[in-house]
């Protein structure tokens, strides 16, 4: 496969599907251990929020060989500088500035967004650079050809697209180091995050259950990648406890073929309370039949591409 | 001494106190001197649509026009560090009576200046944002 080329870029394959708790982490990460038995593989956990792909697989954190602190910028004023003329409270789109009857302007941390509008536009050169904690980011290798990368904002900071917009530019430098398959975990929804997660990616699964809820968020998410034109399949998990004609229907309206169902099956349970991913420990699972099956198509549809 | 009400259009003394601060249509600006309203004025509230910090920005207005009081139902826990840093009295928790009704009953000494908002100001405070009525309960 010409993706084994050092120089040539990785397949990049989004798992996604707009409900939460369909299931998005526990394919994601069961597929790209399926993947890494045939590729070098890089799992992404872009549900910055409540990354939990580490905690799925069963490894500890100690394992973690890379971490980054990821900060915003703040202003910080120069009281000695500042001639209190209002620019940079007008220049503030986020309204994160307030200028006293006395003294310089005062900074509302939590609404400012770091966009510098309040430096550029200072006359006097009164701003400073300050910084903020937003999140930190992390490498753990889960198998001898599998790594994961994901990302944690600290709670109560708003923008996760923002702490996913870094995320992205730390996978761009690792997954040059030869990985042939990038398997991207999104957070549910269709909002920021999941876009700047889904952006210029090969193909996105839309992981979906036969309810009403996941039909609905299923039509969000079509909605949003073919905006995008994101090449797309969808996975029916849980596929024998609800109506799948109905997700076929959308699947029919769409022109999104549906790539496979996932039958409810009670080891997943398991495999979540031990930490145990379904495809090592659960071979013989009807889950990891259904992942399997699902691999194989995929893995087709990869191949001609590149042929 | 200048004191703001939120209210409802068009404004002036007989429109009704709108429970909101950062939000709010208009502001009637009353100037009292002496105990006797002296001067009222309508000014627009250009925050009432901003897309978030909208009561950080109505304080920044209130500010403007040399202020004192603003006397209200409800602000947000921004606006009220705002209202601090900038020595401005709040008066919560009125509703439901005209701007003439809510300054008199101020300076009759019938309205209790307010404390901070229950869930107070710090990092994340913002998911709180224009939310939350009645925080310290009704005072008119």
């Amino acid at each position: 496969m010409a993706a084994g080329d050092a120089n040539s870029k990785p397949i990049q394959i989004a798992v996604t599907g707009g409900k939460g708790g369909t299931g998005k982490t526990t394919v994601a990460l069961n597929l790209s251990l399926l993947f890494s038995r045939d590729f070098k593989t890089l799992i992404l956990d872009y549900d910055v929020e409540n990354p939990n792909a580490l905690i799925l697989s069963g490894i500890e954190q100690d394992k973690i060989t890379f971490s980054r602190k990821v900060y915003q910028f703040i202003p910080v004023f120069k009281g000695d500088k500042c001639v209190r003329c209002g620019a940079c409270v007008n220049a503030c789109n986020s309204n994160a500035l307030l200028l006293p009857r006395e003294g310089p302007p005062t900074l509302f941390e939590n609404l400012c967004e770091g966009c510098r509008a309040c430096k550029l536009v200072c006359p006097t050169d009164a701003i400073e650079d300050g910084r903020k904690l937003i999140g930190e980011m992390h490498r753990v290798p889960l198998t001898d050809s599998l790594e994961l990368l994901y990302a944690e904002i600290v709670p109560g900071f708003e923008k996760s697209g923002y702490m996913a917009m870094h995320l992205r530019r730390l996978e761009k430098t690792v997954s040059r180091e030869g990985f042939e398959i990038l398997v991207v975990d999104t957070a549910p929804g269709a909002h920021c995050d999941v876009l700047r997660a889904l952006m210029g990616r090969n193909m996105a699964l839309l992981v979906t259950e036969p309810t009403p809820f996941g039909e609905h968020d299923l039509r969000l998410i079509i909605d949003l990648v073919k905006l995008i034109g994101l090449e797309s399949y969808i996975v029916i998990n849980r596929s024998n406890i609800g109506d799948t004609s109905r997700i076929y229907n959308i699947a029919d309206e769409s022109g999104i073929e549906v790539i496979g169902e996932i039958p409810f099956d009670e080891e997943v349970f398991k495999s979540h309370v031990h930490s145990k991913p379904m495809v090592l420990h659960y071979p013989d699972s009807s889950f990891t039949r259904a992942l399997t099956e699902i691999y194989g198509k995929l893995k087709k549809i990869i191949g001609d591409r590149l042929k | 001494m200048k004191i703001a009400v939120p209210s409802t259009p068009p404004g002036g003394l007989k429109a009704l106190v709108d429970p909101r601060v950062g939000r709010c249509q208009v502001f009637t600006i009353v100037e009292v001197e002496n105990g006797k309203i002296k001067d009222v004025k309508v000014v627009q509230n250009t925050a009432a649509y901003a897309f978030g910090g909208a009561g950080i920005q109505a304080v920044q207005l209130l500010i403007n026009h040399g202020v004192n009081v603003i006397i209200g139902g409800n602000i947000g826990p921004n606006a009220y560090m705002a209202m601090q840093q900038a020595g401005i009295q709040f008066i919560g928790g009125v509703m439901n009576i005209t701007v003439e009704e809510a300054v008199k009953l101020y300076l009759e000494g019938k309205l209790r200046p307010t404390g901070m908002p229950p869930w107070g100001p710090g990092p994340g405070m913002g998911r709180g944002m224009g939310r939350g009525y009645g925080r310290w309960g009704r005072q008119f």
